[in-house]
């Protein structure tokens, strides 16, 4: 089991912004990633979906496409994120949610597969934690004490960033400048498949100047 | 709908705003953020005209639903300026607002005294069904509306609210969510949205070839109904399901031409979008082949 699960500004700020963009609803995406004996490092989130996650038939699709689209750089889906309905919700794992990230843990190159539940009562503006619970496809019940933190891989190194207010601080910018609008999940793409679910702007938006420490 | 940004609307004349609140009002779209920008600005400026009632309610409900408290129950207070502070729709709103702010202790008194004088109710009877499903209690919301459908039958709404329960309990009751999805296709037979869903929630039930095979029905129905680009969820299902059949043993050509036909559409739609994954759809029907 990893000591550290690190995850990188675009990836964590794009799962914030899909939760943030369908307040009412409860929201879910890929994580993808690699993973090694001391950390699981989260490159990409990937969001899916807004209504109906329960769904399993473009769950399988857009499993099999994003690991398609990641696996020349050596990457693949190690989890699921979800955002639950209620605000006060306890994210704790769901049998269905449980469900899928058991398939990821089946299908994947390591059986290392995790649940990120978001922390829906945390996302305020006076909040600069990492509002996120981490469980294992191992044991579910409980969520991992490994640490969470905010940053980059390099030459298979994993760097903290600089400083760790930034990102909140990007985040707040950017729900401010409406930027929200910009966050497309599978579903939409599926209405219209012009829209980039690999959402490559934001993952600018998100990153840009947001440096590793030294 | 076309609805303005959030930056456009200090720009918008008052009769432009009038008018998209009222297409927000006869096609409801949760846009609760605009209709309260729009809403600000027409009471501040006393320019809601014939429609000031109805507004105010909209604007009232939209107002809780991003936390403003304090708008809502200015909104709520002119109401009942106008109409009584006993007025059904005035209670309904003061129990919203109540149940808005967490307090549903507060709430249940509003909506008894309106079913005491108005037992049949639909619109109480669903808060009521809210206030259950907002703290968790699934299966007792599944309850009740199911006791409630079996009085107003033709309620939309109330199937989908059902068929919404039944996915998210901890005891997901695919049968019971299927069956609620039927009669959404029952009340709108040319929908193509019920007949994919229902060949979702076939899907993900028990994986039977049975099961698939109906499934597979549904999705060509649906793009029977619609075979345009933005029914490609209903393109890919098809595709997916007769993967899986071909997977459990169920192949023969027909499943085989309707997968290669899935494929050819799909591939066809992403080229003409110019759609940014194409190269990854050839991908994945290749792989398939080679399996």
């Amino acid at each position: 089991m990893p000591e550290t699960y690190m995850f990188s500004p675009a990836a964590y700020g794009k799962l914030l912004l899909h939760a943030f963009k369908h307040p009412s609803q409860a929201v879910s995406g890929l994580l993808v990633g690699k993973v090694d004996a001391k950390v699981l490092y989260v490159h990409e989130a990937v969001p899916l979906f807004h209504t109906y996650s329960q769904l399993m038939p473009m769950l399988e699709v857009a499993l099999k496409q994003v690991n398609a689209i990641f696996e020349k750089d050596g990457m693949f889906v190690l989890g699921l994120y979800s955002s639950s309905q209620p605000i006060t919700d306890k994210a704790t794992a769901t049998p269905h949610s449980e469900k899928i990230v058991k398939r990821i843990a089946d299908g994947s190159a390591s059986t290392c597969a995790v649940l990120v539940q978001l922390v829906n009562s945390s996302f305020k503006p006076s909040c600069r934690d990492i509002a996120l619970k981490i469980y294992s496809a191992s044991d579910m019940t409980k969520a991992v004490s490994g640490s969470i933190k905010l940053g980059y891989l390099y030459d298979g190194l994993t760097t903290e960033i600089a400083d760790k207010e930034s990102v909140s601080e990007r985040l707040c910018e950017l729900l401010k400048q409406q930027k929200v609008d910009l966050v497309v999940d599978f579903e939409s793409h599926l209405d219209n498949v012009k829209n980039d679910y690999m959402n490559p702007e934001l993952s600018l938006l998100l990153s840009e100047g947001i440096v590793p420490s030294n | 709908m076309e609805c303005p940004s959030l930056n456009e609307v200090a720009s918008l004349s008052s009769d432009r705003l009038l008018k998209v609140l009222k297409e927000l009002r006869m096609h409801p779209v949760r846009k609760s953020e605009l209709v309260v920008k729009i809403g600000e600005r027409l009471i501040a400026g006393s320019a809601m005209g014939a429609d000031k009632w109805n507004i105010l309610e909209q604007v009232a409900i939209a107002a809780m639903d991003v936390l403003y408290f304090d708008l809502a129950s200015r909104c709520i207070a002119m109401l009942a300026a106008k109409f009584g502070g006993s007025a059904r729709r005035v209670l309904r709103l003061k129990g919203m607002l109540c149940e808005a702010q967490g307090d549903y202790a507060a709430a249940e008194p509003f909506y008894k005294s309106i079913l005491e004088k108005n037992p049949t109710d639909r619109q109480v009877k669903w808060r009521q069904v809210a206030i259950l499903k907002a703290q968790g209690r699934f299966d007792e919301a599944i309850k009740e509306l199911e006791a409630q459908m079996k009085i107003t039958q033709m309620a939309e709404e109330g199937y989908i609210e059902l068929m919404n329960l039944h996915l998210n309990s901890k005891h997901p009751d695919y049968d019971k969510a299927l069956t609620n999805c039927e009669e959404l296709i029952l009340q709108n037979p040319t929908s193509y949205c019920w007949l994919m869903l229902c060949a979702e929630i076939l899907c993900t039930g028990k994986p039977t070839s049975t099961n698939f095979l109906l499934a597979r029905k549904y999705y060509c129905e649906s793009i029977l109904q619609n075979d345009g680009p933005n029914n490609m969820r209903s393109f890919w299902g098809l595709w997916n399901v007769c993967k899986n059949l071909r997977a459990c043993g169920a192949s023969t050509t027909e499943n085989a031409d309707l997968m290669k036909w899935a494929e050819e559409r799909i591939l066809s739609t992403y080229e003409k979008m110019d759609c940014p994954q194409k190269e990854y759809a050839a991908l994945l029907f290749k792989d398939e082949v080679k399996k």
